[in-house]
C-alpha cells in the first residue's frame, strides 16, 4: 500500500504531546493487563485447590484431555505472540505492508487455536463430559469429576473469549493501518495489540499445565 | 520526526524469545511424561516435585513473556512496574485468605460447621494424620 495516501496521527486535543499520549495510553493498558491478572489468577488458584483437594478427580479426569492438542494450541499461541511483536517492529520501522501481513499471520494463529479447541469440545460434549448435572461419562469413581469439567470449561471458555477479542483487535489493527500512517512516531495500536495477546499467552502457560500436563 | 519513549523490537532478541519459549513448552511436556511409578525412591513425594518442577518452567514462561513480549523489561516508567508488581502482591493475598478459610473453617467457633454441614478438607486431613501418629491405647 503507498504510504502517501496514509494520514499521519494527530495527537488528541487533550494531550500536549505524542510523548503524554503514549504513557497515558500505556498507563491505561497495564491497569487493564492488572486487572486482567487479577481474574485469571484468581481462577488459576481455585484450579490449584481443586488439584490439591480432589487429586482423584483431575488423575481421572486428565486422559480425556489430550496433551497433544494442548501442546498445538500452545505452539499456536506463542508463535501468534512472536508475529504480533514482529507487527509492533515494523508499525516502529513504517513498513505497512509487513505490519498487515504479520497481523494477518497472528490472526491465522489465533484462529488455528479456536479450532483445535472446537474440536476437543466437540469431543467432551459427544463423551457427556459436561459440567454439573449435565455430566454424564463413564467410569469414573471421583464425585468431583464433574467439578473438574466444569472448571475446565469455564477457564478455557474465558481464556477463548479473550483470543477471540484479540482477534477481533487485530482485525480493528489491520482497520486502522489502512488508513493510518505508523511511525517510529505512532505505532501505539499495534504495541498494545501485542501486549494483549501476549496477556493470553501469559495465562496460557498456566492453564496448559494445571488441565493436561498434571494431575 | 519524534519518537515515542517505547523500546525498538529487535529481531534477533525477539527470536531468542519465540525459540526459548517453544523450547520451555516442550521440556514442560516432556517433565509431565516422565513416569514417576516406576522409580524406587521413596523418601520423596515425586508427583509432587514433578508439580512443581512444571509450573516452575510455566513461571519462567510467563516471565519472559512479560519481560519481553509486553515489554516490561524496557518500561521507563517505574508506576508502570509498580502495578504490575503489585497485582501479584494482591494475588498472594487472595491465595492466603482462601487457604486459611479453607483450613482453619470451625476452627473459632465449632457450631459453624454443624450450620453450614461442611468440614474443612484439610482440617480433616490434618486430623487423620494425627490420629495415625498417635500411639495406640494400651489394652
Amino acid at each position: 500500500m503507498a504510504t502517501a495516501t496514509l494520514e499521519e496521527h494527530e495527537v488528541a486535543h487533550h494531550f500536549d504531546d505524542l510523548e503524554q499520549e503514549f504513557e497515558s495510553h500505556r498507563l491505561g493498558m497495564w491497569l487493564f493487563i492488572a486487572s486482567e491478572i487479577m481474574m485469571f489468577g484468581g481462577l488459576i488458584v481455585g484450579g490449584l485447590l481443586l488439584l490439591i483437594l480432589h487429586p482423584s478427580a483431575f488423575a481421572e479426569a486428565r486422559p480425556h484431555l489430550d496433551w497433544r492438542l494442548g501442546a498445538l494450541n500452545t505452539f499456536f499461541l506463542l508463535t501468534g505472540g512472536f508475529t504480533m511483536a514482529r507487527a509492533a517492529a515494523f508499525a516502529q520501522k513504517g513498513e505497512q505492508g509487513k505490519v498487515q501481513l504479520h497481523l494477518v499471520l497472528s490472526l491465522l494463529f489465533g484462529a488455528g487455536f479456536l479450532v483445535v479447541k472446537t474440536i476437543e469440545y466437540k469431543a467432551k460434549f459427544h463423551h457427556g463430559l459436561l459440567p454439573g448435572d449435565a455430566f454424564h461419562g463413564e467410569g469414573f469413581t471421583s464425585l468431583h469429576a464433574a467439578t473438574f469439567f466444569g472448571y475446565y470449561f469455564v477457564s478455557t471458555g474465558l481464556h477463548a473469549l479473550h483470543v477471540i477479542i484479540g482477534m477481533g483487535i487485530m482485525v480493528w489493527c489491520l482497520l486502522v493501518s489502512r488508513k493510518v500512517h505508523f511511525t517510529r512516531a505512532y505505532y501505539t495500536p499495534v504495541e498494545f495489540a501485542g501486549m494483549y495477546w501476549a496477556l493470553v499467552d501469559l495465562v496460557w502457560v498456566f492453564l496448559f499445565p494445571l488441565l493436561y500436563l498434571v494431575g | 520526526m519524534e519518537q515515542l519513549p517505547g523500546h525498538t523490537y529487535n529481531f534477533k532478541t525477539l527470536a531468542g524469545v519465540y525459540v526459548s519459549l517453544l523450547f520451555l513448552a516442550a521440556l514442560m511436556v516432556g517433565f509431565s511424561l516422565v513416569p514417576m511409578n516406576s522409580t524406587n525412591i521413596t523418601w520423596l513425594d515425586l508427583h509432587l516435585l514433578k508439580t512443581l518442577i512444571i509450573f516452575a518452567i510455566g513461571a519462567c514462561m510467563a516471565l519472559i513473556i512479560a519481560g519481553f513480549l509486553m515489554g516490561l523489561k524496557y518500561e521507563s516508567s517505574k508506576l508502570n512496574a509498580i502495578i504490575f508488581a503489585t497485582n501479584f502482591a494482591f494475588l498472594f493475598i487472595f491465595i492466603l485468605f482462601t487457604w486459611t478459610d479453607l483450613g482453619l473453617r470451625g476452627a473459632m467457633d465449632p457450631s459453624f460447621m454443624k450450620q453450614i454441614n461442611w468440614e474443612s478438607p484439610v482440617t480433616k486431613e490434618n486430623a487423620r494424620e494425627q490420629a495415625q501418629e498417635a500411639p495406640a491405647p494400651a489394652p
